[in-house]
């Protein structure tokens, strides 16, 4: 047995991680790790690549029990993990970032760049890039970034290699080069622990498959005794119907807000065009980092635009701001809660009324009874907990930050709720509570977008699904007829067709 | 685009140096210029300090106080026979580098942000110099000094002694692997730290060099000085700062060089030559200062900054 881990525990604050997982894996094994976003998966790879250190449990690789966590000793143990963000070095070349850490010296202390170099070039030749070595690393694509870092566990001749996400941002065919190079160093004795939503790529690839959920371990299994159906029933672990509330038809004659020709000045999006409703949940679906997020910032003014509209009201608002949107009833919960959403210094009361403040002066002195009053009442209506206007936001948990950035929009009485993320970290209980919340909401008028990388929630939540690829709205979907499948399928469609072929940017299935 | 940008600070030096040329007669004569190049050994070897703090996304407030410590501490050791003074420089030297350890170990170990350490020691050196020497006094061999106005192959002494200085400074950033980890931790800590680099150790070092160099502008400035004064070094504080900025280091860490650095501080030397020949106050000359300083750092940072230079160079379609 190449890695051990028994009954690994982590604990965050009050958020449990990591509950009594263990996780075998042989050498020359590919092993599948599954999971909900939050199940615990990144947390796990990281007490393997030595950032955190586990509360308890033990790790024995190659037999012998770990003691030091950290990513140095991690790294000497052979052990190469493969983060999201890559771990590279942007300004510096292809050969420097492989050699990190391991120069080799020549006299005087010289750094011996022809030896990096010509080392670099055989281990390109390996994992088939063909660049030159000088290239520095913002000059290459994104598959090519991590076929660096493959080139650099490669060179470290790790045993163990960790890939999080690997195909997250790749194209199809960039994928099965990527499964192509792991297949090949799995016959050379390399282990590998890969995670990955896409359910199919798993039961293509990996020998063994572990599913962990809300930090725990559901099963381990051969790949070969497992279909799509029963991973995602053990990777849920409930019915949708259940978790999230009923959905009911909306009125789509009139639309609330419409935008036009959104097209962002970082080239994050372009030329989006959407309508949102009275009452309705739109959900928008996309691989991280393809413009989602930056549209939702731009639409509440946060990003710069280079050409749009928004249409909200009879008005038209063509340059956003977050002052001009939340006096249009337009408003945005940030996925960074703690930067974006919340004064950590301030306590409950104080976040709750930021924003209507104005409403509640008298030259500018603030009513404290009138203050203290909305707070209780907003904190009562979505059942803040512990339920004190004067606790502080940066002791609560993830779920109430949330409530608290949501009490604190809800005081303006929106028209519009744009949520980025609304339940990352957040314990399942009180994902619940907020599925519930929003629906209400939106039963009560409210038009709600929501982006999230959970596309199960996305699913259960949304009335209208919009499919964002390479930062242009590829297809819409209707709640009840879109699934996983046809949204991925939609995603990848967008990224081999150009843009340009996209006569139309909304096309309803 | 490093190789750019250090084209960039050639170009302005050159700009610069016609635009001097022209403007003021006085600079046409071989004389004045290498007399400025004379005087610009102490700012260029701080500029080098405060170019490896910011190397490592860091910054270094205390230099102008170092630079007074090892004046004062000079005033002492290097009043001596050639020998004892030549151990005196060695002294000097190590003395600098010890002030940019205590630095560096407050920032690494104590967690705490680069500019509140420094500025915190640049108070309490100041005081240490201030302390040894509360008016000005001592002296250094008058060997050493005559060496540091005097002119060999009809360039001053001072630089000679200044370039090979540079030149293994050089070295160490481009060729060694701790130049090469500076860079790295400097650009990309997080990763840096993942990768397993000794992130810390790398920090403490920069300031290490940072105080070494302040150290080597203090021994330069008490050369041409010749007394101990505590607070002779005080204008240097600000100056290092523009001086690594006009030269191409970036205020995000990670990105800069020694010779763009040395750049960065001849033209900030010429531009403050140019005003004095120009019969400006001092007081305007210290407002120039403090505009240059806003201009050049918006004008380096919109530069380094290209996506936010096309965005805003490119007309907007619904304004």
């Amino acid at each position: 047995m190449l890695l051990e881990a028994r009954n690994i525990t982590k604990t965050f604050g009050s958020l449990k991680a990591l509950k009594d997982v263990s996780l075998n894996c042989e050498a020359g094994e590919i092993h599948g790790l599954m999971g909900e976003n939050g199940a615990g998966k990144s947390t796990l790879l990281k007490i393997l690549s030595g950032v955190f250190t586990p509360d308890s449990g033990e790790i024995l690789f190659q037999g012998k029990p770990v003691t030091e966590f950290n990513p140095k000793s991690a790294l000497a143990r052979g052990i190469s993990i493969i983060y999201q963000e890559f771990s590279l070095i942007p300004a510096m070349s292809v050969a420097e970032n492989i050699f990190i850490g391991r120069e080799p010296l020549g006299r005087l202390g010289r750094l011996d760049r022809r030896a990096m170099r010509h080392d670099t070039e055989e281990l390109l030749n390996r994992v088939g890039l063909k660049i030159s070595p000088d290239r520095t690393i913002d000059s290459l694509s994104v598959a090519e970034q991590q076929t660096v870092e493959i080139a650099r566990a490669l060179s470290r001749r790790s045993d163990l290699l960790i890939l999080d996400e690997p195909t997250a941002a790749l194209a199809e065919t960039e994928a099965d080069k990527l499964f192509a190079i792991l297949r090949e160093l799995r016959a050379g004795g390399t282990s590998i622990v890969l995670v990955s939503h896409r359910l199919y790529e798993i039961l293509d690839i990996a020998d063994v498959v572990t599913v962990l959920k809300d930090g725990q371990l559901v099963g381990t299994d051969r790949a070969s005794a497992f279909d799509e159906a029963r991973l995602i029933s053990m990777m849920v672990g409930r019915d949708l119907e259940h978790t999230y509330p009923p959905k009911r038809p909306i009125q789509t004659d009139k639309p609330l807000m419409e935008v036009k020709n959104f097209t962002s000045r970082s080239g994050a999006f372009q030329d989006v065009g959407l309508k949102l409703h009275r009452g309705e949940i739109l959900g928008i679906a996309g691989l991280e980092g393809h413009g989602q997020n930056d549209l939702l910032r731009s639409l509440f003014g946060l990003e710069p635009l280079q050409s749009g509209t928004i249409t909200i009201n009879g008005k038209t608002l063509d340059a956003p701001t977050p002052r001009r949107c939340i006096s249009e009833g337009i408003v945005f919960a940030s996925d960074d809660r703690k930067k974006e959403g919340l004064i950590l210094p301030f306590d409950v009361r104080e976040n709750i009324t930021l924003s209507t403040m104005k409403q509640r002066q008298t030259l500018s002195f603030i009513h404290a009874a009138q203050e203290r009053r909305l707070a209780e009442e907003m904190i009562a209506k979505l059942q803040v907990s512990p339920p004190r206007t004067n606790a502080m936001v940066r002791f609560l948990s993830g779920g109430n930050q949330q409530k608290v950035v949501l009490c604190r929009w809800l005081a303006t009485k929106p028209s519009v709720l744009m949520l980025a993320e609304p339940t990352r970290g957040i314990d399942v209980g009180t994902k619940i509570e907020i599925y519930n919340l929003l629906r209400k909401l939106a039963d009560e008028g409210t038009g709600i977008m929501v982006v999230s990388r959970d596309m199960v929630e996305l699913l259960g939540l949304s009335d209208r699904i919009l499919v964002m690829a390479d930062g242009r709205a590829v297809a819409t979907f209707d709640g009840a007829e879109a699934s996983e499948e046809s949204i991925m399928r939609a995603i990848v469609r967008g990224h081999t067709t150009r843009p340009s072929a996209h006569a139309a940017p909304t096309t309803t299935q | 685009m490093l190789a750019s940008r250090i084209f960039n600070v050639y170009v302005l030096f050159f700009v610069i140096s016609i635009v001097g040329y022209i403007m003021f007669p006085p600079f046409r004569t071989w004389g004045n210029a290498t007399s400025l190049l004379s005087n610009s050994a102490p700012i260029i070897m701080v500029a080098v300090a405060q170019f490896f703090a910011m190397l490592v996304w860091g910054v270094d407030l205390s230099v102008g106080s170092i630079m007074n410590v090892v004046i004062v501490a000079a005033s002492f050791l290097l009043d001596a026979p050639l020998e004892q003074m030549a151990l005196g420089i060695v002294l000097c030297a190590l003395l600098g580098a010890l002030l940019g350890l205590i630095n560096g170990v407050l920032i690494v170990a104590l967690k705490l942000p680069d500019f509140v350490v420094t500025m915190a020691t640049f108070i309490g050196f100041q005081g240490i110099a201030l302390s040894i020497r509360p008016t000005p006094g001592g002296g250094v061999n008058p060997d050493f000094q005559m060496f540091m106005y005097s002119y060999t192959y009809g360039l001053p002494n001072s630089f000679w002694v200044l370039i090979p200085i540079l030149l293994i400074l050089a070295y160490v950033l481009r060729q060694t692997r701790f130049g090469h980890y500076m860079i790295a931790v400097g650009s990309h800590r997080e990763s840096s730290q993942l990768l397993g680099l000794p992130v810390g150790r790398i920090r403490i070092g920069a300031y290490v060099m940072s105080g070494l160099c302040a150290a080597i502008a203090g021994i330069f400035l008490m050369g041409l000085i010749g007394t101990g004064s505590a607070e002779a070094a005080a204008p240097y504080q600000l100056n290092s700062i523009i001086a690594t900025v006009i030269g191409g280091t970036s205020l995000y860490g990670g990105q800069g060089s020694v010779f763009g650095t040395l750049f960065g501080a001849l033209i900030l030397q010429v531009v403050l030559k140019m005003l004095t020949y120009a019969n400006l106050l001092g007081s305007y000359i210290l407002v120039f200062q403090g505009t240059m300083v806003v201009v050049v750092v918006g004008l380096v940072t919109l530069a380094q900054n290209r996506s936010l230079l096309r965005a805003l160079l490119r007309p907007r379609i619904n304004g």
